[in-house]
């Protein structure tokens, strides 16, 4: 791996020895493949210090798309958003676009969601649901969007895409686990999978080294077992140093 | 195209194959034999001229019908607002293009010059000049003009030809008095008007307070979508309706006429109600297509009407300086519009606040325009999960245990519901959180009416 140094617009790679890389000092303006990507876009914090710390900027990256895999519907997604939506609905509407199971109003509620700023659009079909997505998107005043799809074509992706690239509205995209292997324009991708007392994520896709571990997200509105013994299986929440990946050095200097 | 036996106006293929103006009917068809002759329709000319009138409304309230089909319109107070006097007339002309009609606009400081310019022939081998916008112009240009354009003249053109006079600038040269012995006053009148010497006074076409306009389609149309060019027109003269008094529509309906069978069907009816009054035209013709792309005909269309339903005075526009930040209420509104118009009124749904034991009662949705008075009021709040099962799911029964996929574990419960009894549809369930082999919870209930059984409600997301 040759880190690749740059100063005032200067390319210059450096020596091949191993031990080069910490030798170097810290400079400001040198970045390293082992650590994250800074962007200057917005962000919001997602109320979860261990995903925030595996985020570039600390947090869910705004006008970008996102891309949620599920492993099945129910299984903590939406309180993991929670945070999040408490934050936007106290000002700005929360549109949840063909979701796949009834919304429970008392649900959001109990979790400090204003629900007369929740709007919920049944369609029916994916082709309607995209088309609504992308006019909120294009008008730009609802406050976040969060879409669930089983089957979406990359082109219908691209355009999603563009679409939140050009607006201040949250873009969520909830999709089943199996598309984890699909490539995909989203900005940030994770993997999510049930736990007990919590959720078990894994970030397939950020701006930044490739993230190898799975992370536990403990949830405390998610109902548990009342023996701890039986939360063994919960894994340990352990936060390595990210190891930096194979990707290509364009990509990560985004 | 007939009029009294006579050929007035003949397309370009007929013309090839030799059919002239003036030519009786007779002698067309030996000539051309294929010729499609039309007889001429008065009143639908007055009913084009009455809708273009109508929808030019948008440009200036001053609109009057002149003499051959013509329409004046005084733009003087208009041009700042409409980015100046070729921007204006851009819009004229697309607009009546875009009802279907194709104009020739003549532009002048009088209405009279206006008028003859619009008129005037073109000429080969000279380039034809219709607008002015100063006086010397317009005198140079009407002076060149042929006298036969104006109609007054045109009784005494034997008598111009015979002293040599062609122009309208050779009649003005004429001595007045003789020329008042030997022609009539409305000559002089006429050219007078036109040439900017006395002052010209019109009746502007009166605003009818009430809106229906109706149009009939060229031929049956069997799909909604085709409609599209028809509502266009009426939308334009609605739009210019509305701007000449003032007034933003609330409520319209478009009633597609069917073709009358054995018996008479009823027109289908689209209602199109709008959140936020509105009488910018592409906002208009945006939700008329969504809903005619949605609309199945019953019966092919023979005519098309637009009637107003409910109005309210336009608002002035806004007052504040900078735009406001993620968008207006009137942007919102704009959009779930947009929205309803596609999904359909049940497909844009907020939730209503009922309180009620029974989740599914409790969990009511209402469409948005319902505008149900909401919600964070006090009221018992509980943990609930946050999706719900429009249908609970009977589950299968393992070893004694309840089964999804995997053998379900409960680790919370019971919560019993029992309520109900007062509208007959009683419920008495035992809800319990349960746990699957990959720990994902699910909310299950033990029913009690019945024989017990495990029922699926909830999935904690």
């Amino acid at each position: 791996m040759l880190p690749i140094q740059q100063l005032g617009g200067l390319t210059v790679p450096v020596g091949a020895s191993v031990t080069a890389a910490s030798v170097i000092p810290e400079f400001q303006g040198v970045w390293r493949a082992s650590q994250m990507a800074v962007c200057r876009t917005a962000t919001c914090s997602t109320g979860f210090e261990i995903i925030d710390a595996e985020l570039p900027s600390r947090g869910w990256p705004r006008s970008a798309l996102i891309e949620l895999l599920l492993q099945q519907s129910g299984i903590g997604e939406m309180q993991l958003l929670k945070p999040v939506l408490t934050q936007l609905s106290a000002t700005q509407k929360i549109v949840l676009v063909q979701p796949p199971y009834l919304p429970q109003a008392m649900a959001c509620k109990s979790w400090g969601i204003h629900t007369d700023n929740l709007l919920w659009i049944k369609t029916a079909g994916a082709a309607d649901a995209l088309w609504a997505t992308e006019q909120i998107l294009k008008n730009g005043c609802g406050g976040a969007v969060i879409l669930w799809q089983t089957n979406v074509r990359n082109e219908s992706l691209r355009r999603l895409h563009l679409a939140a690239q050009s607006t201040d509205t949250w873009l969520w995209l909830m999709r089943p686990l199996t598309a984890r292997m699909d490539s995909s324009p989203a900005q940030l991708r994770i993997a999510l999978r049930p736990a007990a007392g919590g959720i078990s994520l894994k970030i397939v896709k950020r701006r930044g080294p490739l993230s190898g571990q799975r992370l536990f997200i403990p949830l405390a509105t998610m109902p548990a077992s009342r023996h701890p013994s039986e939360q063994e299986n919960a894994p340990v929440v352990m936060r390595t140093r990210a190891v930096a990946g194979t990707r290509s050095a364009t990509s990560l200097l985004v | 195209m007939l009029h009294q036996g006579r050929v007035l106006v003949a397309s370009r293929e007929a013309f090839l194959c030799g059919v002239r103006c003036g030519m009786r009917a007779g002698g067309v068809s030996a000539i051309a034999p294929t010729t499609v002759l039309l007889e001429r329709d008065t009143d639908r000319e007055s009913q084009a001229l009455d809708a273009i009138a109508m929808a030019l409304l948008q440009f200036t309230p001053e609109v009057v019908h002149a003499r051959q089909c013509c329409i004046l319109l005084d733009v003087s107070a208009s041009l700042t607002l409409f980015g100046g006097p070729f921007a204006l007339c851009h819009l004229v002309t697309t607009s009546v293009k875009r009802i279907g009609f194709t104009v020739k606009l003549g532009a002048a400081p009088t209405a009279t010059g206006a008028w003859l310019l619009a008129r005037c022939p073109r000429e080969k081998s000279r380039v034809l000049r219709r607008r002015s916008l100063t006086m010397t112009t317009l005198t140079r240009l009407l002076d060149r003009l042929a006298c036969t354009v104006l109609p007054e003249a045109l009784v005494h053109a034997e008598w111009l030809t015979g002293i040599g006079v062609d122009t309208l600038g050779d009649v003005k040269k004429l001595p007045r008095a003789g020329l008042l012995r030997r022609t009539d006053q409305q000559l002089l009148n006429q050219l007078d008007r036109a040439y900017g010497q006395t002052p010209e006074l019109f009746e502007w076409i009166s605003i009818p307070l009430t809106f229906s306009a109706r149009m009939e389609t060229f031929d049956r149309i069997e799909h909604a979508d085709a409609l599209m060019f028809g509502a266009t027109r009426l939308v334009l003269q609605l739009t210019g309706w509305l701007t000449a008094l003032h007034k933003a529509v609330c409520t319209f309906e478009l009633l597609l006429e069917h073709e009358r069978g054995r018996c008479a069907i009823a027109p289908t009816v689209i209602e199109i109600g709008l959140a936020e009054p509105a009488w910018h035209e592409p906002h208009l013709l945006r939700l008329l297509q969504e809903r005619l792309s949605r609309t199945e005909l019953s019966a092919p269309v023979i005519a098309i009407r637009l009637e107003v339903r409910k109005l309210t005075d336009m608002l002035p526009p806004t007052t504040s300086l900078f735009p406001e930040p993620g968008g207006t209420p009137a942007d919102w509104n704009r959009l779930m519009e947009l929205l309803i118009a596609r999904v359909g009124k049940d497909g844009v749904l907020t939730p209503a606040c009922v309180h009620d034991y029974r989740p599914e009662v409790c969990n009511t949705w209402v469409p948005v325009t319902d505008q149900p008075k909401n919600s964070n009021e006090a009221g018992e709040i509980v943990e609930r999960p946050f999706w719900i099962l429009a249908k609970p799911i009977a589950l299968l029964m393992r070893d004694e245990r309840p089964f999804y996929g995997s053998p379900l574990k409960l680790v919370r419960g019971p919560e019993r519901i029992e309520a109900g009894w007062w509208d007959h549809q009683t419920t008495a369930r035992d809800y319990f959180v349960a746990q699957d082999a990959n720990a994902s919870c699910y909310w299950i209930y033990l029913e009690r009416t019945r024989e017990p059984c495990w029922y699926l409600h909830g999935l904690y997301a």
